[in-house]
C-alpha cells in the first residue's frame, strides 16, 4: 500500500476526533443515545464503532487492534503535550496524574473532545484550563477509588486558587441597609481526601500514593482580599461554612439568624452571630460601617423581617 | 560560535564550540530563568523555530547565551512541504540565531488528505485507482515517526540534502520515539538511519538517547546493541530527557529528569564519539527543580570530561 496513504491515515487518526474508536464508556453512551432516538427495529450496527469511516478503516485491516490502541494513546499523549501551558495553573494535578498511572488514560479519554473544540481555533489559556478541568472531573467520576478522589480534590484545590488569582475579588454588590458583605472574594470547597497533605508531598516532588493519599472529610475556605493579589486558604468546620455561605451582600444578621433557626440551632441567636461576624469584620473579611457589623436598621426598630 | 556563524556554506566543517562538547538546555520559561540568574551553568540554549514564530522576543536570549535552532516544521518524511512563508521565516531565524546547524526531526507533521479520497473511492484500497489528491492536509502539530520503508527513506535523504543546500547549513536528523508499529514498515529505525548515513556523508544526526531508549523499550530491543550499531561518528548533537512508563509502554517526558538508563547510554556513546553539543530537554515544567538541573549538568560534564582523553 502507498506509503503516503498510510501516513495520511495515521495523521487522520491523530487529528480527527471521530476517526479512532471512542473509549468504551463513550461508545456505550453513544449506543444508549442511538437506542433512545432510533425506532425499536433500527439496527445498532451503524453506530457501534462510531463512524462509517472507521468501519472502512477497520475493514481494510491495515491496523492491528493493538496498534489502534497505541494510536489512541499517542493521540492522548499529543494532547497532553499541547496542554503543557496548563501546568502553570494545575502543576500539582499534572504531577499526581502520572504518579497514580492515570495521566495517559485521562488524556486518551479527553483527546476527542479537545480535538473537536480545537478544530475551531486556538484556545486561550483560561479556556483550556476550564475545558481540561471539566473533562478531568467527568473522567474521575467514573471511578470512586481513592486515587481518583484524590486527583479530583487536588484539581478542585488548584482550580480554586487559580480562579481567585486570575479573576480577583468579586465586584462589591450594592448593600442594602445592614446587609453583610465580603470585603473581597471567598470560595468554599469540600473535600473527601487529605488534599493539603497530598499537595505538600506533590510540591516536594515526593509523592507516594500509598503513603500520601488518604480519606479525610473536611472543608476549606479560599480568601482573596479586595485590595490584594494574595490568596489564602484555611480549614473551617461545617457551621462556619454554612455561615460563610450565607454572606451574600443581601442578607442581614437577622436573615441569617432565621436560617440558622430553621436548622434547629436555637442556641445561636443574633447576639452570637453579631459577635461572630464582628470578629470577621475586625480581621478585614467583611465590609463594615465604622468598623462594626451591626443589626439592621429594621431590627433596631423592632420590626419582624421575612426570610431572605 | 564565530566560525560557524560566518560560514553559511554546506562545505563548512562544523566546529560550533571550539572543539569542546558544549552542554545546554532546551528553551522554556525555566531556561529563561536559568539564563538570567545562573547563565554560567549552561553553554547554550536550544530554541525551537516554532517558539520564535510564536514569541519573537525570545531571540533576545542570544544577548546572554549562544543559541541552537531546533525545528519541527519541515515534515521531512511527509508529502506536504512547508509553505514558502514558513521557509522564509525559518531563514530569518537561522540568521538571527547564528545557529551552526538546524536540528530537525526524522518525522512528518503534515500529511495530505489522501484518506478522504480513499473513503470516497474504496477501490483505492485495492490499488485500483490513482488518487487525485487535492484535499486539505492533516496537520498533526506534532512529530510522527514515519514509515520505515524504501520510498520514505529515499524522500528523507533527498529532502535532507535539499534543505542543507537551500538553507546553507547542516540539517541534523533527530531519531523520534516510536510508540506503535507503522504499517508498511520494512526495516527498523536503526536500519533506516544506517542506510541514510551510508548513502551520503552529509547525513548528520541529532541522537536523542531518551527516544532511543523508548523505542527499544516499546519494541523489546536491546538499547546498548542498537546504540553500538548506529553510525555514531555522524552524531553532532545529543538530547537527554525523562521517560514515563504508562499503559505498558514508554513515553517521552520532558517534565522529568533523564533516568539512569539514558545516562548509561550517554556514557556508552561518549566512549566512541564526541558530539559537539549535549542538550537537556527539561522544558515541559516551568518549575523544574534547579538542584536537579545542576546535578544533571554536572553529571553530563563529568562524563564528557572522563572520556575527553
Amino acid at each position: 500500500m502507498d506509503s503516503d496513504l498510510i501516513q495520511a491515515m495515521v495523521a487522520k487518526c491523530l487529528v480527527d476526533p471521530d476517526f479512532l474508536p471512542a473509549p468504551p464508556h463513550l461508545a456505550r453512551r453513544r449506543e444508549r443515545g442511538a437506542r433512545r432516538k432510533a425506532k425499536p427495529s433500527a439496527s445498532l450496527e451503524q453506530n457501534k464503532e462510531g463512524s462509517d469511516e472507521f468501519s472502512a478503516l477497520a475493514a481494510c485491516d491495515l491496523f492491528a487492534p493493538e496498534c489502534l490502541e497505541r494510536l489512541a494513546l499517542f493521540r492522548g499523549f499529543i494532547v497532553k503535550v499541547k496542554h503543557n501551558q496548563v501546568r502553570q495553573a494545575l502543576p500539582l494535578t499534572f504531577r499526581l496524574l502520572p504518579a497514580v498511572a492515570e495521566e495517559l488514560a485521562f488524556f486518551r479519554y479527553y483527546a476527542p473532545a479537545y480535538l473537536a473544540i480545537r478544530a475551531g481555533g486556538p484556545l486561550a489559556l483560561e479556556a483550556q484550563v476550564q475545558l481540561m478541568a471539566k473533562h478531568l472531573h467527568d473522567f474521575l467520576e467514573q471511578d470512586t477509588g481513592l486515587a481518583r478522589k484524590a486527583i479530583a480534590d487536588v484539581l478542585t484545590h488548584e482550580l480554586a486558587l487559580w480562579t481567585l488569582r486570575s479573576h480577583g475579588a468579586a465586584p462589591r454588590p450594592p448593600r442594602s441597609g445592614g446587609a453583610i458583605a465580603w470585603r473581597g472574594r471567598l470560595e468554599i470547597r469540600r473535600y473527601g481526601t487529605d488534599v493539603l497533605h497530598a499537595c505538600g508531598a506533590l510540591a516536594m516532588r515526593n509523592i507516594d500514593p500509598a503513603r500520601d493519599l488518604r480519606d479525610r472529610e473536611h472543608t476549606l475556605a479560599y480568601w482573596r482580599p479586595a485590595d490584594s493579589d494574595a490568596v489564602e486558604f484555611f480549614e473551617i468546620d461545617e457551621l462556619t461554612a454554612f455561615l460563610f455561605a450565607m454572606v451574600d451582600g443581601r442578607r442581614t444578621l437577622e436573615d441569617i439568624a432565621e436560617r440558622v433557626a430553621v436548622l434547629g440551632m436555637n442556641q445561636i441567636g443574633v447576639p452570637e452571630l453579631e459577635e461572630f461576624f464582628q470578629d470577621l469584620a475586625a480581621r478585614g473579611f467583611l465590609e463594615a460601617q465604622r468598623g462594626r457589623v451591626s443589626r439592621s436598621a429594621a431590627a433596631r426598630r423592632g420590626r419582624n423581617l421575612p426570610c431572605a | 560560535m564565530a566560525a560557524a556563524s560566518s560560514k553559511r556554506s554546506t562545505e563548512a566543517r562544523i566546529d560550533a564550540f571550539g572543539g569542546r562538547t558544549a552542554v545546554g538546555l532546551s528553551y522554556s520559561a525555566f531556561a529563561q530563568r536559568v539564563v538570567s540568574e545562573q547563565s554560567e551553568l549552561i553553554d547554550f540554549v536550544e530554541i525551537p523555530f516554532e517558539q520564535l514564530v510564536h514569541t519573537p522576543e525570545a531571540i533576545r536570549l542570544r544577548e546572554s547565551v549562544p543559541l541552537l535552532l531546533h525545528c519541527a516544521s519541515l515534515s521531512i518524511a511527509g508529502n506536504s512541504p512547508p509553505a514558502p512563508s514558513l521557509v522564509s521565516r525559518l531563514r530569518e531565524c537561522i540568521e538571527d540565531t547564528a545557529t551552526p546547524w538546524l536540528g530537525e526531526h526524522l518525522a512528518y507533521v503534515r500529511a495530505d488528505g489522501v484518506w478522504r479520497e480513499v473513503a470516497e473511492h474504496p477501490a483505492l484500497l485495492a490499488g485500483g485507482l490513482s488518487p487525485d489528491i487535492a484535499a486539505v492536509p492533516f496537520n498533526v502539530g506534532y512529530t510522527v515517526s514515519p514509515q520505515m520503508s524504501g520510498p520514505i527513506l529515499d524522500r528523507v535523504l533527498e529532502r535532507t540534502l535539499e534543505w542543507r543546500k537551500e538553507l546553507k547549513l547542516p540539517v541534523l536528523l533527530e531519531n523520534g520515539p516510536i510508540y506503535f508499529p507503522m504499517p508498511g514498515s520494512t526495516m527498523s529505525q536503526l536500519e533506516f538511519i544506517g542506510s541514510l548515513c551510508s548513502r551520503s556523508k552529509d547525513v548528520l544526526l541529532l541522537l536523542d538517547l531518551a527516544h532511543l531508549a523508548i523505542t527499544c523499550r516499546n519494541f523489546d530491543l536491546n538499547p546498548d546493541a542498537v546504540l553500538d550499531a548506529l553510525p555514531l561518528d555522524r552524531v553532532v548533537e545529543v538530547h537527554l530527557s525523562g521517560i514515563s512508563e504508562q499503559a505498558d509502554a514508554a513515553w517521552d517526558d520532558h517534565s522529568d529528569a533523564a533516568p539512569a538508563m539514558v545516562f548509561n547510554l550517554l556514557d556508552r556513546l561518549l566512549r566512541r564519539t564526541r558530539p559537539q553539543a549535549i542538550t537537556l530537554e527539561y522544558n515541559w515544567d516551568n518549575d523544574f527543580p534547579s538542584d536537579i538541573l545542576r546535578r544533571d549538568l554536572d553529571r553530563v560534564r563529568d562524563l564528557v570530561s572522563v572520556h575527553a582523553g
